[in-house]
C-alpha cells in the first residue's frame, strides 16, 4: 500500500514536472535588432517581452519596452520582466548585469555580429538551437539557401557599388572591413567604390569620381531615402548609378546590428532590381 | 632689527632697487617715500621674499631667505595695498586668519583677534562680510590681522605697511598713523611704511627714508630730509613752508 | 550674513543620505519587500538568514544595489570635494575639476581606448586610459604654468582651456575614423553610468575618498589663507608652490579614480562646493566635509533616479545630477543676489 502511494506521489510529482516544464512559456529579451530579427523570423514574436532600441519599433514590437543601450545594460531592469533567455551580441555587457542575470537562471545566447552569409547561418543556427525551434529554423535555412543561390545567379560581380548612409544634413560612404555596408555588398557580389575602412563623409566630388555603377541608399528614417538624397544632391544623377536608374532604397533597419535575414530580402530585391531595370522603381 | 646689504633689485635687465646699506633697528616708526617708480614696492617685496633679489638681508643676524617659514610669519607681517579676497568670509574670520602661524588656544586667539580689531578700529565691522565693506575698512580689517599675526614673536617683529592709509578718511588717517607709532614705541616693533604725504612723515614719522630712481637719496629725521630744496629735487615741485610753535608743515 | 551653521546642516545632511541609502537598497526594477532588502544586508554580515529573500533578490540587494550605492557615495564625495579645492585654488567660486584639463584628457584617453583597442579589452583598458591620460594632461597643464617665477593660476586656467580645445578636437578626430557601434561606446561613456559597479571598484573608491578627505582637511586652513591672496598667504607662512602642486595632483587622482569608475559625471563638482558655499560660507574647513556630504547625497539620489525612473532601461546619470543641482542652485543664487544688491557695493 505504502509502495503504491509512494509511487502514486511520485508519478504525480513527474506529471507535474512535466507540465510545468511542458507549460513554461519562454520570455525571450533581445538586445540586437539582428536578434529580434531572427526572432521574429522563427516565429517567437509574441515570446519576445522587451527589445533594445536599434530594434524596429512597429507592428508588434511597438508596445515592447525598451531596454536601453546593450553594453550598458540594467540587470535589475531586466529581472524586472522575468525573462527566461537574454538574446544579444557577444559584446553585451556589462558583466555584472550578465553574470547576476545567469546567476538568477536567465540563458544568454551570445551571437557574434555576423557580416557574412556564413556568420549568419550559424548564429540562426545557434539561436533555433537554443530556443528549441530547429524546425522552423529548417524552413528559414532552406529559403536562406534558395536566396543565397539567387543571388549567385543575379550577381552583380564586376559593378562598383556605393553604399551610402544617409542622415540629417549629409551623408556617409561605408568603406571596407566589417560594416553592414560591406556585408550587404559582398552579399551582392559585388565591389565596393570604397577604399578606406569603415564609414567616411566624402565630398559629392570624390564620390562622382568614384563613379558607382550601383547606389544602395539606407537612411535613418522609414521612407524613401533614395529619393530624399536625390532631391538634395541632385548631382547623384551624373554618376554610373544615376544614369542607368541604379539608385535603390535600403531598409537601414535590417543592417543596423549586422546582416539579418531581412537584409537578404533587401539584397534580392536590389539584385532583381539591377537585373531588370524599371526607371520607375527604386 | 633688520640689515640690508648690497642689495640689487633687478627686473628684465633693469635695475629696480640698489641699496647698499641700511639698517632699521627695532622700535623704530620709519617712513619711506619717493615718487612713483623709485623702488619702494621692490625694497618691500625684496624683504617680505616676494622678489628675488642679490645681496644680503640680515634679520636678527640670520638671512631672511633661511628662516623658518612658520618662524618667519611670525616676525615679519606685510600689510598689502589692495586686497583680492572675493569669498564672503565675515571680518573677523579674515582677522582670524592671522592666528596661522600661531599656536594659541582658541580663547586666547579670540582674544588677541578682537584686541586686535580694537586697535584697528574694525571690531564694529566683526560680523560684516568682508567683500562688502569699503576699501578703508578692508584695510584696516588686514591690519588687524597682521597684528595678530605678529603677536607671539619672540624676538622684535617687522611690519610693512604698503601705504596704509590711502584708502582712509582723515580720522582714520590718523588714527593708523597713530597706531603705527605706538607699535613702534610701546612694542618695540619695527615699522617700515610707505606714505605719500609729506606733512604725515614730518607729524609721525621718526625716521624718514627718500628714494628715487632707484637709489636712497636720504635718510634721516623727517625735519632735516624734508627740505624744500630736497623735495624738488626728488619730486620736481617745490612747496613753501609754514612754521607753527611745534612743528612746520609743507604746502 | 545669513549663514547656515555647520552641525546641524551637516546633522541634515547626514539624515538624508540614510534616508537615501535606505531608499536605495529597497527601491528599484525588481520589486521585493523592503524589510527583505534591508534584512539582507545584515544577513550578509551577521551570517543569518532572516531576509526572506529568493537566492536571486539576495544577490540584487548585495551585488548590484549595494556596490552602486555605495560607489555612488564615494564619487559623489570625491567630485566635490575636488570641485571645492580647484575653486579653492583657482580662487574662483566657478571652477571646476576640469578647468585644470583632468577631464578633457581622461576623455581623449576613453575615446584612444574605444577606438583603437579591441572591444573586448575596453572593460578595463577603458578606465585605465582615462586615468592614466586624465594624469598626465594635469601634469601638462601644470607644467605649461609654471615658470621660475611660479606656478601662475592664470596660467594654469588657461593652459587648461587650451588642452580642453585640443582634447575636444583630438576627440573629433579620433570619432571621425571610428565606426558607429564605437561611437556609440563613446557616448555612452561620455555621459557616465554607475551600472558597472562591483566590489573592486567601491574598494578604490573608498582607498580614494579616506586619502583625500583626510589630506584636503589638512590643507583646509591653508587653502582659507589662499582665499587672501598667493602673497598673502606665503606671509602667513604657507608653502605656497608646493601646496599648488599637491592640490592639483590630489584633485587629477581623485577625479581620474571617480572617472576610472563611472565615466564623466558633470555637474557634481561645479555646483556642489557652490551650493555649500552660499549656504554655509566659505571655510574650507566646513566647507570641504559638507561638500562631500552633499557630494554623496545627490549622487546617490540621482543615481536611483537613473536606475527607476525609465525602467528596463536606465538614464544618464550625468542629465539627473544636472536636473536635481540646478534649480537648488538658481534658487540659491537668486536670495544670494538680493542680499548683494541689499548690503551695497560700499563707500570708497
Amino acid at each position: 500500500m505504502r509502495i503504491v502511494k509512494m509511487t502514486g506521489s511520485l508519478l504525480a510529482g513527474l506529471m507535474l514536472a512535466l507540465q510545468v516544464q511542458a507549460a513554461e512559456p519562454m520570455r525571450l529579451i533581445s538586445a540586437d535588432a539582428g536578434a529580434t530579427n531572427m526572432i521574429v523570423a522563427l516565429g517567437l514574436a509574441d515570446s519576445l517581452v522587451a527589445v533594445d532600441v536599434t530594434s524596429p519599433a512597429s507592428g508588434d514590437l511597438a508596445e515592447l519596452p525598451r531596454i536601453g543601450y546593450h553594453r550598458n545594460l540594467s540587470a535589475e531592469g531586466l529581472l524586472s520582466l522575468s525573462p527566461t533567455h537574454l538574446v544579444g551580441t557577444d559584446h553585451m555587457g556589462p558583466d555584472t548585469t550578465l553574470s547576476v542575470l545567469e546567476g538568477a537562471g536567465v540563458e544568454l545566447i551570445r551571437l557574434p555580429a555576423a557580416y557574412s552569409l556564413t556568420a549568419l547561418e550559424s548564429n540562426l543556427k545557434t539561436m533555433a538551437e537554443a530556443l528549441g525551434r530547429e524546425a522552423q529554423a529548417q524552413s528559414l535555412l532552406d529559403r536562406f539557401t534558395a536566396q543565397t543561390a539567387e543571388l549567385q545567379t543575379h550577381s552583380l560581380k564586376g559593378n562598383k557599388v556605393a553604399f551610402i548612409l544617409s542622415a540629417r544634413g549629409g551623408f556617409r560612404l561605408a568603406g571596407a572591413g566589417s560594416n553592414a555596408g560591406q556585408a550587404m555588398i559582398d552579399l551582392l557580389g559585388a565591389d565596393n567604390v570604397a577604399d578606406f575602412e569603415n564609414y567616411r563623409t566624402v565630398s559629392m566630388e570624390s564620390l562622382l569620381a568614384m563613379e558607382p555603377d550601383v547606389i544602395l541608399v539606407a537612411g535613418e528614417m522609414s521612407g524613401d531615402p533614395a529619393a530624399a538624397l536625390l532631391d538634395s544632391q541632385p548631382l547623384l544623377a551624373h554618376t554610373p548609378a544615376g544614369k542607368r536608374g541604379h539608385i535603390y532604397s535600403v531598409d537601414g533597419a535590417s543592417l543596423v546590428a549586422g546582416l539579418s535575414l531581412a537584409a537578404l530580402d533587401e539584397a534580392e530585391r536590389v539584385a532583381n532590381a539591377v537585373g531588370n531595370p524599371d526607371p520607375s522603381s527604386h | 632689527m633688520l640689515e640690508i646689504r648690497d642689495l640689487l633689485v633687478e627686473a628684465g635687465g633693469r635695475r629696480l632697487l640698489q641699496l647698499d646699506n641700511l639698517t632699521l633697528p627695532a622700535g623704530q616708526f620709519v617712513a619711506l617715500l619717493g615718487p612713483n617708480g623709485a623702488g619702494k614696492s621692490s625694497l618691500l617685496k625684496a624683504i617680505s621674499g616676494e622678489v628675488g633679489c642679490r645681496g644680503e638681508l640680515l634679520f636678527h643676524g640670520q638671512s631672511l631667505r633661511h628662516w623658518n617659514p612658520q618662524e618667519r610669519a611670525r616676525h615679519v607681517a606685510v600689510l598689502p595695498q589692495a586686497s583680492s579676497l572675493t569669498f564672503p568670509f565675515s571680518a573677523r574670520e579674515v582677522v582670524e586668519m592671522g592666528l596661522m602661524p600661531l599656536s594659541l588656544s582658541r580663547q586666547a586667539g579670540a582674544d588677541v583677534v578682537r584686541a586686535a580689531m580694537i586697535d584697528a578700529d574694525c571690531l564694529h565691522l566683526a560680523a560684516r562680510s568682508f567683500p562688502g565693506l569699503s576699501g578703508g575698512e578692508k584695510q584696516r580689517v588686514h591690519l588687524a590681522r597682521v597684528l595678530v599675526q605678529l603677536v607671539q614673536a619672540e624676538k622684535t617683529p617687522l611690519l610693512l605697511l604698503d601705504e596704509p592709509v590711502s584708502a582712509q578718511d582723515l580720522g582714520q588717517q590718523h588714527n593708523i598713523l597713530r597706531l603705527a607709532v605706538r607699535l613702534a614705541q610701546q612694542r618695540g616693533i619695527t615699522v617700515l611704511a610707505v606714505l605719500h604725504d609729506l606733512n604725515q612723515v614730518l607729524r609721525y614719522g621718526m625716521r624718514c627714508l627718500v628714494l628715487a630712481e632707484g637709489a636712497l637719496v636720504a635718510d634721516g629725521e623727517p625735519e632735516a630730509v624734508l627740505t624744500p630744496h630736497r623735495i624738488e629735487e626728488v619730486w620736481g615741485y617745490r612747496p613753501e613752508r609754514y612754521t607753527t610753535e611745534e612743528r612746520f608743515a609743507l604746502l | 550674513m545669513n549663514r547656515l551653521p555647520a552641525i546641524p546642516a551637516a546633522a541634515v545632511l547626514i539624515s538624508l543620505l540614510m534616508v537615501g541609502v535606505v531608499l536605495s537598497l529597497t527601491q528599484g526594477a525588481v520589486s521585493m519587500p523592503a524589510s527583505g532588502s534591508l534584512t539582507a544586508i545584515w544577513d550578509a554580515v551577521f551570517s543569518s538568514d532572516r531576509s526572506g529573500l529568493l537566492s536571486h533578490e539576495k544577490v540584487i540587494v548585495l551585488e548590484l544595489r549595494l556596490p552602486r550605492l555605495l560607489l555612488a557615495m564615494l564619487v559623489g564625495a570625491i567630485l566635490a570635494q575636488c570641485g571645492a579645492v580647484m575653486q579653492g585654488l583657482f580662487r574662483n567660486p566657478l571652477a571646476d575639476p576640469g578647468i585644470i584639463g583632468v577631464s578633457s584628457g581622461a576623455a581623449v584617453g576613453a575615446v584612444l581606448a574605444i577606438v583603437v583597442l579591441p572591444v573586448a579589452w575596453q572593460i578595463w583598458a577603458v578606465p585605465t586610459a582615462a586615468f592614466i591620460a586624465g594624469l598626465l594632461t594635469t601634469l601638462l597643464v601644470y607644467s605649461l604654468a609654471r615658470s621660475s617665477a611660479g606656478t601662475s593660476v592664470v596660467m594654469l586656467l588657461l593652459a587648461g582651456v587650451a588642452v580642453a580645445a585640443f582634447a575636444g578636437a583630438g576627440i573629433g578626430f579620433l570619432s571621425y575614423f571610428t565606426d558607429d557601434t564605437r561611437l556609440r561606446e563613446l557616448s555612452v561613456w561620455q555621459m557616465g553610468s554607475l551600472n558597472g559597479a562591483n566590489h573592486q571598484l567601491v574598494l578604490l573608491a573608498l582607498v580614494g575618498f579616506v586619502v583625500l578627505a583626510i589630506w584636503f582637511q589638512r590643507r583646509a586652513g591653508p587653502l582659507n589663507a589662499f582665499l587672501l591672496g598667493e602673497s598673502e598667504a606665503r606671509h602667513l607662512g604657507v608653502p605656497v608652490e608646493r601646496m599648488k602642486l599637491e592640490l592639483i595632483v590630489l584633485a587629477a587622482l581623485g577625479v581620474g579614480i571617480a572617472v576610472a569608475c563611472s565615466g564623466i559625471i558633470g555637474f557634481v563638482g561645479l555646483v556642489v562646493p557652490h551650493l555649500v558655499r552660499l549656504s554655509c560660507g566659505p571655510d574650507h574647513r566646513r566647507l570641504l566635509p559638507l561638500s562631500a556630504l552633499t557630494g554623496a547625497v545627490l549622487l546617490m539620489l540621482s543615481d536611483l533616479a537613473a536606475r527607476t525612473l525609465v525602467s528596463p532601461a536606465e538614464l544618464p546619470v550625468g542629465l539627473l545630477t544636472a536636473l536635481l543641482g540646478a534649480p537648488f542652485f538658481l534658487i540659491l543664487l537668486l536670495q544670494q543676489r538680493k542680499q548683494w544688491s541689499l548690503s551695497g557695493a560700499g563707500d570708497s
